[in-house]
């Protein structure tokens, strides 16, 4: 299978399958757009991610290189986030600066399943809690006074289900 | 029009949702309004000066995120304006900071996206700027698209751009409710009223 090496912003080289690079829309538009020569190896430089992300991002590529494309965006449903694999879950846990660091780079790659997987997993730790508990969750200092909170509690309360 | 003059539209459109808008006026006596607007990787600052005459037209200062890191002037500058939270708001984009609340505006929107309205409200009690993230006018009409399951009518999208989404929302939101409400009142009338004719 043809290779491609990719270098992160800290200079590392990755030697990947072009298969499973070009699950990236903008790995695989600029692979179109240099013209790629299956006898000579490319090397595409990737200045917006570091190594360790980019290894992380290759491991989920890889895992996922023979997944059906993901369905378009229906703005008018309600999206789903209980449906994370539990391969994804695993992969997942990590700390908030790195599943912040991979929402970059999925967005950045474009890489729609990572970057759907990613967001859902944030999403989640918003769902159901309160907003002292978010507060927590997110280390989101409250700079609201306490009238402050009320009136934007009240502001909005017509949109509660009575 | 040419056939890719359509195709373009949508694409400007997407881009305007991740922008992030900001107003605001300076304090008596002075009458000066500010508008700041972040797309992508600039900031830009608009300034009104409202004077007797001679009139002129507002200022326009850009700077990119980058350079904002560094320039004192520009960050006390946007400080007095818009205040501590939008100023450490444009700051933590400008380090790339790794939280929530700094990820880029577009990005944050499709979080929202996987979320119900309910857990946005509680969000939007967290902090000031996650209050001016979370009441973003894209997030009023994906809001609305989410909880009538379908796409805004012609009439819904001019009533939006004369007030906002957020109030075609509630106008819509409070309509039905109410026929909801009155719908049921007339069923328990009529089945009283059937009830009343065999007696």
């Amino acid at each position: 299978m043809p290779k491609i090496k990719l270098q992160s912003s800290d200079g590392e080289t990755f030697d990947v399958d072009v298969e499973i690079a070009k699950c990236s829309v903008t790995i695989k538009t600029m692979l179109e757009d240099l013209g790629m020569d299956d006898e000579e190896e490319e090397v595409v430089p990737l200045p917006n991610v570091n190594s360790a992300i980019l290894r992380k991002v290759l491991q989920w590529a890889t895992f996922h290189k023979d997944d059906p494309p993901p369905p378009e965006d229906d703005e008018n449903k309600e999206k789903r986030t209980d449906d994370i694999s539990s391969w994804d879950a695993d992969f997942l846990k990590v700390d908030q600066g790195t599943l912040f660091e991979l929402i970059l780079a999925a967005n950045y790659l474009d890489i729609k399943g990572l970057l759907d997987v990613t967001c859902k997993t944030v999403a989640n730790m918003i769902k159901g809690k309160a907003p002292e508990e978010i507060r927590k969750t997110f280390n989101i200092k409250n700079d609201f006074t306490a009238s402050e909170e009320d009136q934007v509690r009240k502001e909005n309360e017509w949109c509660e289900e009575k | 029009m040419l056939p890719n003059e359509t195709d373009q539209e949508p694409k400007t459109m997407k881009a305007n949702e991740g922008n992030l808008q900001l107003y605001a006026r300076a304090n008596a006596p002075s009458r000066d309004y500010y508008g700041l607007t972040i797309t992508g990787s600039f900031i830009n600052l608009n300034i009104w000066k409202v004077s007797y005459g001679p009139h002129t037209m507002p200022k326009q200062r850009h700077c990119s995120l980058e350079d904002f890191r560094d320039d004192k002037v520009s960050q006390d500058e946007i400080r007095r304006i818009f205040g501590e939270a939008v100023f450490d708001y444009v700051l933590g984009l400008a380090q790339n900071r790794r939280k929530l609340e700094n990820l880029p505006p577009k990005l944050f929107l499709h979080i929202l996206g996987f979320l119900r309205i309910e857990d946005i409200l509680r969000l939007m009690c967290c902090s000031k700027i996650i209050c001016e993230l979370c009441n973003h006018e894209h997030v009023w009409k994906l809001m609305f698209m989410k909880k009538f399951g379908r796409q805004p009518s012609k009439e819904e999208k001019l009533l939006a751009i004369d007030s906002s989404w957020r109030e075609v929302f509630k106008r819509r939101l409070l309509y039905v409710r109410k026929a909801l409400r009155d719908s049921a009142e007339l069923k328990i009338k009529t089945k009283l009223n059937l009830k009343g004719k065999r007696a």
